[in-house]
């Protein structure tokens, strides 16, 4: 019942154009409604980086709006999404064992696509407005699929690679460059095997910067000539597997066994998604301090990654609580801090008091970060639908 | 014990476990047959095994998957009669018993994380290598670990099952009174290994034959060793199905429930096709063996059974030694033998995350452990009771039944059991959970009880009813009073069963139920070993404490007993 109601309330306001007193008067009963609610926040937990911080952030909104935040975590997202079809599949449409997920790109546009999501939301959130929907796209359109204020944004990332430079002189500068260091490094640079996540990136990473043009990508796969558009990443696969790391047979699993690799000298290049990573590993002893960061120089992957409130849980007041709290300049600064996660903010700092500003503006540089003018440009997510071709097109040639 | 309520044991027994497997395995096949209304799936087609047909690489994982599931099976079947040949009955022997429970109670996924630190080529052997010869200075492009063709997988889940038939061959070698045949062998002039292979290993290899094929099933649907050791491109069946099922794109969900259910019936086909081959080959084995030859056995079967055992110990403690140390480690980089910074940080931030889940775990598996030795005394003082009226009576039967769960690829009803829970509106409770786990608990209660408890010799049941006329003082004083030490053991494998269990406690709970083991695999994913190193050892910890107890329990409980002190496990 308070669903409806809920559900009713968001399409009005979103409809009504977010009038500011509707809005104010809908944000005070969601604060009431969400006191004394229990949030269950699926996330991925294989960092204890992220989990002390998901920590903390259970006990401010526990002493803020006496809310329970319960961080369930999962190794991988997929399951939550399963739990909520079985639910679905059982007519369990309230009560659902998760009330918020953290996804982004295909899985959103999944959970979109089949109903699975409760809201739209975000604009009766106060914190939405600091977002820097003008010059981050990438909150506004997940992968190109538009976000429909069905989910609200958590942080950004963009992928970056990074080398231990005490075996490294010259860091590639594109693709091309790429294959040139495997041919003089043999057996030391991998990939994720898709559908990994960060393998299936660093396929779209090579696909934008070899594709002779990119327009096709951002439309829907369908309408595409595939096997044209892709043929120069096939043609390039094909040379560097050869010269990686177990000549190309095998492959990572995800971005955390290459760190591993990459700390053990089994390779020499490892990526993320997150530029504050390398820093992050630095200060935890997983990594040397002779690694740095660096980009390619046609720009990078960027997204944006967020939380979703599954169409079937029962605490969607205090889920949307949680999700604002999530994107205050408090939580997103303190996420932010590298020696915290790192996480770079969703926020617009213009769009902040001074003081919330100055709580960005004193965090310290990581020692392998990127300075935000190296980091240079984002390329966006060619669309969703891509995702999965690249990965089954991938799997046809190299994992048969 | 009151005899009326004897019988209900054994059906309660059956109901308790047997219901969420089967509910389980009808709610995976409807979408493996095009069932999926939650995604618009309303008519029944074959076009998810047409799907999962055509799924790149399907084909070399399902190969994959019978390469190293049968190929480690065999090793640790023939491994456990080498070893059992060249060392069963010894002093040396009585040592290896005492070790094979805290070496069974190692997870999988650390044991596996272990290993692949000591041979992959960053390894620690390689590292001595480097250490000692100053080559190579960074690690070789060797294909030693996650090799395309699985054979570290192999190796890996061949180490793993060795201890588990070992296990359960002890159990049983007691009653087949190996030391006399090997006697009576020898005074015909026949060697001890001519003995074993005709006279005893026919015996324990029927009375092995479920645990081996139990290690069969397991090793055919193994998904955490598989993603550790195994290959990525393409992996194992059973991954590509839990992929299949966590993917993005929904639709694969019903070819994942094809593939989850051509591993059932792969593990059936095969269990089949073993039971059919064991008839004629023991018949061709027979007739090799019987006749009349009296060969010097090749002289070398100690020398290759301690080839075998010694470096698969070593493994172990190496594995344990690796875990030890990355969980206090700082820096630790190639070559280094050891790390170069010590550090206590992940041990002394770890009492504020581990609290809660360590408090489920416990609470869960000493409650289950309760449960199933509660279910499976009563089913077998059923059992005595049906003896003294039908002599004839076996129980045969009731043992394949418990072995179900563990015959049955968890994947294959999992999915099914979840959606069947949403619907009866049982998920996220916590006597669901005990119960999840009971359906693993009980079959092992069963198998560690069962032997010692047949055992157990009925005339002192009927001397003490005899002078105290009563029924139940007699049961607990007379017979658990003896049956103390098998007991204390059994509620500590029990526990330990519940405590390894994964895939069950995050389907069951909806992921709202964090034990130390989800804890533990969810920290996998992610890439600081130590972490995942606290998390292994304390998830080791916890039955080997177990086991510590009930031996400790039963020794103070015998003080004054001296002639139950030892043995009767």
């Amino acid at each position: 019942m308070i669903r409806h109601r809920w559900a009713l309330a968001a399409t009005l306001t979103a409809t009504l154009a977010t009038g500011p007193a509707l809005a104010e008067t809908s944000w005070t009963e969601t604060l009431e409604q969400a006191r004394g609610q229990t949030v269950y926040f699926h996330a991925w937990g294989g960092s204890e980086v992220i989990n002390d911080y998901l920590r903390w952030a259970a006990e401010r909104v526990e002493d803020d709006y006496g809310i329970t935040l319960e961080h369930v975590k999962v190794a991988e997202i997929g399951t939550v999404i399963s739990q909520i079809l079985s639910e679905k599949t059982a007519g369990r449409d309230s009560g659902g064992a998760a009330d918020l997920v953290w996804i982004n790109g295909e899985n959103f546009a999944s959970m979109k696509e089949n109903d699975l999501l409760f809201g739209p939301f975000t604009q009766n959130l106060p914190h939405y407005e600091l977002v820097d929907t003008d010059n981050k796209p990438t909150t506004l359109y997940d992968f190109t699929t538009p976000v429909d204020n069905l989910e609200a944004p958590w942080g950004m990332a963009q992928l970056v690679f990074m080398a231990d430079m005490a075996r490294v002189d010259e860091t590639p500068r594109s693709m091309l460059d790429l294959l040139d260091f495997a041919r003089e490094n043999p057996g030391r640079v991998t990939y994720p095997a898709p559908p990994a996540f960060h393998g299936t990136t660093f396929l779209k990473q090579a696909l934008l910067e070899l594709a002779a043009d990119r327009e096709p990508l951002y439309q829907p796969v369908d309408d595409a000539d595939f096997e044209a558009v892709t043929e120069p990443l096939w043609a390039y696969l094909d040379l560097l597997h050869p010269l990686m790391w177990r000549n190309g047979q095998t492959f990572t699993s995800g971005a955390p066994e290459m760190t591993q690799l990459l700390n053990d000298g089994e390779i020499m290049l490892s990526l993320s998604f997150n530029p504050n990573d390398a820093s992050n590993a630095i200060a935890n002893g997983e990594l040397p301090d002779t690694v740095r960061t660096y980009v390619h120089d046609a720009g990078s992957i960027g997204n944006t990654h967020f939380v979703g409130i599954p169409y079937n849980s029962d605490n969607t007041a205090a889920a949307q609580v949680v999700a604002n709290f999530l994107m205050s300049p408090e939580a997103q600064a303190r996420k932010a801090d590298p020696r915290v996660w790192g996480d770079p903010t969703v926020l617009a700092l213009d769009k902040l008091s001074e003081a919330e500003r100055a709580l960005f503006e004193q965090l310290p540089q990581g020692v392998a970060t990127l300075p935000a003018d190296e980091l240079g440009s984002v390329l966006r997510e060619p669309g969703a639908s891509w995702v999965n071709a690249l990965e089954r097109a991938w799997q046809q040639r190299y994992a048969r | 014990m009151s005899t009326r309520i004897l019988p209900w044991f054994p059906r309660l027994l059956l109901l308790a476990f047997l219901s969420p497997v089967v509910v389980g395995l009808a709610g995976t096949w409807l979408p493996a047959f095009g069932w999926f209304p939650a995604l618009g799936q309303r008519s029944f087609s074959l076009t998810p095994w047409t799907d999962l047909l055509h799924y790149p690489g399907a084909l070399s994982a399902l190969r994959l998957s019978l390469l190293t599931g049968l190929g480690s099976s065999l090793l640790a079947l023939g491994a456990t009669l080498l070893i059992l040949m060249a060392f069963y009955p010894s002093r040396g022997f009585r040592r290896l018993e005492k070790l094979l429970a805290p070496i069974l109670s190692v997870p999988h996924a650390a044991f596996a994380i272990g290993i692949g630190f000591l041979v992959a080529p960053s390894g620690w052997l390689v590292r001595w290598l480097a250490v000692l010869t100053g080559w190579p200075d960074y690690p070789p492009n060797w294909m030693t670990f996650r090799d395309p063709y699985g054979l570290s997988l192999m190796l890996v889940l061949a180490l793993k099952e060795i201890p588990f038939l070992l296990f359960m061959a002890l159990a049983s070698l007691p009653a087949l009174k190996v030391e006399k045949t090997l006697w009576l062998g020898a005074s015909l002039g026949y060697r001890p290994g001519k003995v074993w292979l005709t006279l005893i290993w026919p015996v324990l290899y029927s009375r092995l034959r479920l645990p081996f094929y139990a290690v069969i099933a397991f090793s055919l649907s193994v998904v955490d060793i598989a993603l550790i050791a195994g290959p990525t491109a393409p992996p194992t069946l059973a991954v590509m199905a839990t992929r299949l099922f966590n993917d993005p794109d929904l639709l694969l969900r019903l070819p994942g429930a094809a593939a989850a259910t051509t591993l059932l019936l792969v593990t059936v086909l095969t269990l089949a096709v073993m039971y059919g081959l064991e008839r004629p080959l023991r018949a061709i084995s027979l007739y090799l063996l019987g006749n009349g030859k009296r060969p010097r056995f090749p002289t070398g079967l100690r020398l290759g059974a301690s080839l075998l055992l010694i470096p698969g110990i070593l493994f172990y403690l190496a594995s344990l030694l690796v875990l030890i140390l990355w969980s206090f480690a700082g820096q630790w980089r190639f070559p280094d033998l050891w790390p170069g910074q010590f550090s206590a940080s992940t041990w002394t931030t770890a009492p504020d995350r581990l609290l809660e889940p360590l408090w489920l775990t416990l609470s869960t598996g000493l409650t289950a452990a309760i449960i199933a030795l509660v279910l499976v005394v009563g089913a077998l003082e059923n059992e005595v009771r049906l003896r003294q009226q039908q002599p004839a009576f076996t129980a045969q039967r009731l043992i394949w039944v418990l072995y179900l769960p563990l015959l049955v690829p968890q994947i294959a009803f999992l999915f099914g059991f979840q959606v069947s829970l949403a619907w009866l509106n049982l998920g996220g409770r916590w006597w669901v959970l005990v119960w999840s786990h009971l359906v693993f608990v009980l079959p092992y209660t069963f198998l560690t009880l069962s032997g010692p408890y047949r055992a157990f010799d009925e005339r002192y049941t009927w001397v003490g009813l005899s002078l105290s006329g009563h029924r139940l003082r007699t049961f607990w004083h007379i017979k658990l009073g003896q049956l103390w030490r098998p007991i204390g053991y059994t509620l500590a494998t029990g526990f330990a069963v519940s405590v390894a269990q994964y895939l069950p406690t995050l389907f069951i709970g909806g992921g709202r139920f964090a034990t130390v083991t989800t804890e533990a695999v969810s920290l996998a994913s992610g890439s600081n070993r130590r972490s995942m190193a606290v998390y292994a050892l304390v998830q080791q910890s916890l039955p080997l404490a177990g086991f510590a107890l009930a031996l400790g329990l039963a020794a103070w409980r015998y003080r004054h007993h001296r002639a139950l002190q030892q043995g009767q496990t």
